[in-house]
């Protein structure tokens, strides 16, 4: 599940800024959604290692 | 910039590097598992940083800063867009590890051998790996011979810089192998960081009075390289063609999925990760903002990848500031370059001439004293022909690199092994992509690394439907 919703972010890394930001001049547009998005992307990463065991 | 500061500080920077990878001899066993892997004894922390520094090359300080010079916010997005392409990593990573440590694999080569069942496919990969990662290690090269002639105003020739850094990456790849590459990238990644973070922090201070009045000034200023496409650079087909390679360099580039092979175990492994993770996306910003900065300070440069030497040569930044943030550049592309160099020679023993173990001993020697060197001549020869392109020919590395990424996701993912169509692909993929490059097609505006990852994807999955060797595993 965490897997797909991922690839929904980073669809939406490519799609966002060339639509609906694409006429943002500011620092809250495109830089701050890049920003937004790598935050979002590093906790699901933390959440899909934290299903890891040695097991494995 | 005094010449002789420059040269000073690069002796001392070479003498305790040395001393560290000397040190780090005490633990060498004579074996190929030691000298590539360090017997997956290497500290999270250490193997965390040597990570970084070894996907983190001069690209960043150079490279990107240019590509934000150049296009703006766009660069950031592409930047974090590769950084959140270590999901390959954290989703195949386990698989990968597991297959390694079970088969005693050295190269990701073999993992890929065993995953597809045929020596071969590893074979090739290696092949194509040497083709493409050569022309990468030289890029570094010449990134360092342009700061070194940039800082001193022509005093220090390009050559001089293009020497020191392929002698020391000789000297600390050979001493210990891995050991001592990861004791010298973490002095590296420490330096890049530290480097990067000071000389941002004193040129946001000192020239703009902040954060507030910088991003105040590109506002104004440069508006338009607050969006993309923006200035026009940031197509969507340019940030497709830079970003998508990169979204999958984590287990195309052999250098960095080598890495999964050597923690202990998983939980070594999340922690590596995530150290790398979080020293990313500080490494990312701190970088952009640099870019941002040096083009509200210096508007006219007419090539983008010396925004950061000019930058140091330009400005009345202290000294040692200037100093570190040199080291830092110099840190970055060595560490990167020395890993590859190792990750190449280990596919070449072990995928090239085969895993048999009866002359470890031998391939070892064969490693350290005529692959090493060969490697580092060949890099060296290609930095002399001087390419000005850094940031276009990192990426051009991954593009054709990204042929291999079918035989992993099909393989590890989808369960498809097939050695017909591993080979297939990572072939065929291979040959588009030098092919695109070589002749600059774009169809459809479409970069090569896009065109190589269909092409070589649709030769995966046609090839293991319709192979009788074909099986879901």
């Amino acid at each position: 599940m965490i897997f797909w919703v991922y690839f929904v972010l980073v669809f939406l890394a490519y799609v966002i800024p060339f639509t609906l930001l694409s006429g943002v001049t500011r620092i809250s547009g495109s830089f701050l959604f890049w920003v937004i998005f790598a935050v979002l992307s590093l906790i699901l990463l933390f959440k899909m290692m934290g299903t890891w065991n040695d097991e494995y | 910039m005094s010449t002789n500061l420059i040269v000073i500080v690069l002796i001392l920077y070479a003498f305790w590097g040395s001393i560290l990878a000397f040190m780090s001899r005490r633990e060498l066993r004579h074996s190929l598992i030691d000298y590539f892997l360090a017997s997956n004894k290497l500290h999270w922390l250490t193997a965390s940083l040597s990570y970084g520094a070894t996907t983190y090359s001069a690209f960043m300080m150079l490279g990107l800063a240019g590509l934000t010079y150049r296009g703006g916010v766009g660069a950031l997005g592409f930047e974090l867009v590769y950084l959140s392409g270590l999901v390959w990593a954290v989703v195949l990573g386990p698989k990968i590890w597991k297959t390694g440590r079970g088969n005693h694999c050295v190269s990701p080569g073999e993992v890929l051998s065993v995953c597809h069942g045929s020596k071969l496919v590893g074979a090739f990969y290696a092949l194509v790996s040497l083709a493409f990662l050569i022309p990468y290690s030289s890029v570094q090269l010449t990134g360092v011979g342009y700061l070194f002639e940039t800082l001193s105003g022509g005093k220090i020739p390009y050559l001089f810089g293009v020497v020191i850094a392929t002698a020391l990456t000789f000297l600390w790849v050979e001493l210990a192998g891995l050991r001592s590459v990861a004791v010298t990238d973490s002095l590296q990644a420490g330096i890049m960081m530290a480097s990067a973070l000071s000389l941002v922090f004193i040129l946001v201070y000192r020239f703009f009075g902040g954060w507030g009045a910088l991003f105040e000034n590109i506002e104004i200023h440069y508006p338009t390289w607050l969006t993309v496409p923006g200035n026009g650079f940031f197509t969507f087909q340019t940030f497709l063609g830079l970003s998508l390679p990169w979204f999958f360099f984590s287990i195309s580039n052999p250098q960095v999925s080598q890495r999964l092979l050597v923690p202990a175990s998983l939980r070594e492994m999340r922690k590596m990760l995530t150290g790398f993770l979080v020293y990313g996306f500080i490494y990312t910003l701190i970088t952009v903002i640099l870019g941002f900065s040096a083009r509200a300070l210096i508007p006219d440069l007419k090539n983008p990848d010396l925004a950061t030497p000019t930058l140091l040569a330009r400005f009345s930044l202290p000294t040692w500031v200037v100093l570190f943030s040199t080291l830092g550049i110099f840190s970055a592309a060595i560490s990167t370059i020395d890993s590859i160099l190792l990750t190449l020679s280990s596919m070449f023993t072990r995928d090239v001439l085969g895993t048999s173990s009866k002359n470890e001993r031998q391939k070892l020697s064969l490693v350290r004293y005529v692959l090493i060197p060969v490697l580092c001549l060949s890099i060296f020869l290609f930095a002399l022909a001087r390419l000005n392109l850094i940031a276009l020919l990192s990426v051009a590395s991954s593009a054709g690199l990204i042929a291999v990424v079918p035989s992993f996701v099909g393989g590890f993912l989808l369960k498809r092994r097939n050695a017909r169509a591993a080979l297939g692909s990572i072939l065929g993929g291979a040959l588009v992509s030098f092919l695109f490059q070589l002749l600059n097609l774009k169809p459809l505006g479409l970069w090569p690394g896009v065109v190589t990852l269909i092409i070589s994807s649709l030769l995966f999955g046609i090839l293991s439907a319709f192979s009788p060797a074909g099986k879901k595993g």
